[in-house]
């Protein structure tokens, strides 16, 4: 913005404004004026700088400035330890935007499915509800999922650490969601621990082997072939109501479910075993 | 503090800079406008330390708020503006909900006023103004020079915001018999 | 005492890539430039000095301590600053936020000291006015400098830059190098490079490495010493050199055995890099 201006503040004028010399309608007319005209404030600017006594170890203008350049540069985090863990945790957005992903993806199918065919909202809630924690493992151990991306690795809090809780968080994250869908179909309460054993077992697997390979080679035949095997209950018991089928699945033969503990327990060893194996817990 | 001289930028350009988060540009307006709002600032308040406080205030809320910039006039009526309500803020703290609403019945308008006087050429006012009586003249300073509406003119100068109308009305009159 | 780093019989495979193959090495205490071409195991050996990697066979020794065991590893990271060679960093952070999500990671817990140690290494790498703006916005190389940034935290004991100049413009390369030489006063530096002028201007050691061997482990100059008497100009490329390359003055620099009333010539440390890279099996 150029402005032509008729007339400028004289030098003397500022120097009484300044020191608070100038009379009031004179300090009016002034600071009309400064408020259009750059050239006036520079002049100012020199005049008010010149005025300062030189004996502060510091100008005035420098300490305003420190002060706001601290409010500025505002520290996101927290200095109490609790929260602070807790905030950095959930600084993963890529793990936040695929846990809320799988979270609505599963709540959306079940309600479709329990909608469309009430007798396959069971098996399909069983069948899909522990991929929300195994995908939340995959996730929160994938290089990209870190904000500071492969910078973060070599950071003492984040090369095991971080991982490991953020997908805790993120399985305790789809778990309410997987309860959530659970409410949808109206399952009995008996029946959710159905899918929640098979959902911490297939996490623990996920999170062991990825001390070995890429954790995505094993999630995906291990969901496949889990999906497979609740169709195949399912369908084997096709004669009675489906909540009891599964029931009896799970519980009168009692197999699947020494199995799933089995190999939850088999899986935290390895990881415990293996902390020492891959500095990053992957590869 | 190592900067590299003479930033070229307008006003404007930094305002607009600081949205997009160049603290750079906070920086050069600080440097350009620090000073006179320091000095109009202690000519309405004597205490240097709250000075110090409202224009550090100011210009976080210039990088907070800078989006809010509407280049209808020039930055510093803008910084001018944010400045003396903060001034305003620390001296007299506002009052409760409940008391403003009840005193925000009509909506302050100063828009005449204000056309009055940009009408006038800015060195024509102080000969003007000299001719009004000191309470008179301290509400035109407020409103019109200041910016502020009449709720915040009456919180400034401690009298109601209806006073501050009427004698915002005399003022007028006795401004436009003095310049005609 | 300990060297600071140490190398010891240490391989590194990826599928049918030998990544680095038997190597022993000791030193520190100095700015050391890992030079070699693209594939010669320059990363591997960084990312094995930046704890995200562990090696197949041999041993690892970061200020005497064991990367591979937990806690040693965490000892050895809470003095460590890396920059690996590409950061992928959040696009949705400010330049800020994520320096001090690092701080973090660094342990650096308390605010105000984290605010201004976040201001100081933004300061260094010159992202004073930037350094609020998103990341997104920000060039390739200024996002470089964010990482870099990150790296220096804390003043590490050890710090591993991986190509550090990548897509610096002149001037940020000078402020490069002051950073180098402050990291240098504090402790060990180590950094790749693909420009032999860099390990002239930074470094005192140079390590050289081709296809996952050590070929070279010395200072710059005696590097450079290795193609006295091997170096002639001429007006046009000798086809009797085995590399022949252009000149600063437009000359033509040959590079091999020099026949006779050739006219030699001091070398450079880029000859000494090309005759190394070209004479296959003859050692260091």
């Amino acid at each position: 913005m150029t402005t032509t201006h008729s007339w400028h503040v004289t030098s003397d004028e500022l120097r009484d404004y300044v020191a608070e010399a100038s009379t009031s309608s004179a300090a009016d007319s002034i600071e009309a004026h400064l408020l259009a005209c750059a050239d006036c404030r520079a002049s100012l600017a020199a005049e008010w700088r010149s005025a300062e006594s030189t004996a502060d170890a510091m100008p005035h203008a420098e300490r305003i400035w420190v002060r706001i350049a601290d409010r500025i540069d505002e520290p996101r985090w927290p200095s109490r330890s609790a929260s602070r863990t807790l905030y950095v945790s959930l600084a993963s957005p890529p793990l936040l935007a695929a846990t809320v992903g799988v979270a609505a993806a599963l709540l959306v199918a079940v309600g479709v499915v329990s909608v469309a065919s009430p007798h396959w909202s069971l098996p399909v809630l069983l069948a899909f509800a522990p991929l929300a924690p195994v995908v939340a493992a995959i996730v929160a151990f994938q290089p990209g999922s870190d904000p500071a991306g492969q910078l973060a690795e070599a950071t003492p809090l984040a090369g095991t650490r971080l991982p490991l809780l953020r997908a805790l968080l993120a399985t305790v994250l789809s778990l309410v969601s997987g309860v959530a869908a659970s409410a949808l179909t109206a399952m009995p309460f008996d029946l959710v621990t159905l899918w929640l054993l098979p959902g911490m077992a297939f996490a623990a697997i996920i999170l062991a082997s990825a001390t070995l390979l890429n954790p995505t080679r094993v999630a995906a035949p291990l969901m496949a072939g889990w999906a497979t095997l609740v169709f195949h209950w399912t369908l084997d018991h096709r004669t009675g109501p489906t909540a009891e089928a599964l029931r009896a699945v799970m519980s009168d033969r009692q197999t699947p479910g020494r199995v799933l503990i089995g190999a939850a327990i088999t899986a935290v060893a390895i990881c415990y075993r293996r902390r020492d194996a891959t500095p990053a817990w992957r590869l | 503090m190592a900067r590299t001289v003479g930033d070229e930028r307008s006003d404007e350009e930094l305002v607009a800079a600081v949205v997009e988060r160049d603290r750079g540009a906070l920086r050069e307006l600080f440097d350009r406008h620090e000073p006179w709002l320091s000095v109009r600032l202690g000519r309405r308040c004597g205490d240097r330390s709250v000075i110090e406080e409202v224009v550090q205030d100011t210009f976080v809320v210039v990088w907070r708020n800078a989006s809010s910039f509407s280049n209808a006039g020039p930055v510093a009526a803008w910084i001018w503006g944010i400045g003396i309500r903060t001034l305003l803020h620390a001296v007299r703290p506002r009052r409760p909900l409940i008391e403003r609403l009840r005193s925000q019945r009509s909506p302050d308008a100063t828009s005449a006023e204000e056309e009055l006087l940009v009408a006038v050429e800015h060195g024509d006012i102080g000969a003007a103004l000299r001719r009004l009586s000191p309470e008179l003249r301290s509400v035109v300073q407020a409103t019109v020079l200041d910016g502020l509406t009449c709720a915040e003119a009456g919180r400034l100068l401690g009298i109601p915001s209806g006073t501050v109308k009427t004698r915002m009305m005399r003022a007028k009159r006795e401004l436009r018999e003095a310049l005609i | 005492m300990d060297p600071e780093l140490a190398f010891a019989g240490v391989r590194k495979r990826f599928g049918s890539t030998q990544a680095l193959d038997d190597l022993t090495w000791e030193g520190g205490g100095q700015v050391i430039g890992v030079l070699g071409p693209n594939g010669a195991g320059k990363s591997t050996l960084l990312q094995l000095l930046g704890t995200v990697l562990s090696p197949d066979q041999g041993d690892v020794r970061i200020f005497g301590l064991d990367p591979s065991h937990f806690t040693q590893r965490l000892a050895i990271r809470r003095q460590l600053g890396y920059l690996p060679q590409t950061a992928g960093l959040y696009p949705g952070f400010s330049a800020f936020d994520l320096v001090d999500y690092v701080a973090v990671l660094k342990e650096i817990n308390d605010r105000d000291t984290r605010r201004e140690e976040v201001r100081r290494v933004l300061g260094a790498v010159g992202l004073e006015a930037d350094m609020h703006r998103r990341i997104r916005k920000l060039s390739s190389g200024t996002q470089r400098r964010v990482a870099l940034a990150a790296s220096i935290l804390g003043r590490p004991r050890l710090l591993v830059l991986d190509e550090p100049s990548a897509g610096l413009d002149p001037e940020q390369r000078i402020r490069l190098e002051s950073i180098v030489h402050l990291a240098r006063s504090h402790g060990t530096v180590v950094m790749s490079t693909h420009h032999t002028e860099e390990i002239k201007a930074f470094c005192q050691h140079v390590l050289v490495l081709d296809r996952g061997r050590l070929r070279f482990d010395g200072t710059p100059t005696a590097l450079t010493a290795t193609a006295a008497g091997r170096v002639w100009v001429d007006d046009e490329a000798d086809p009797r050199a085995l590399r022949s390359r252009a000149g600063s003055g437009g000359e033509v620099r040959n590079i091999g055995t020099p026949p006779s009333g050739a006219e030699l010539v001091e070398p450079t440390i880029e000859d000494a890099y090309l005759l190394l890279m070209i004479q296959p099996g003859v050692a260091a």
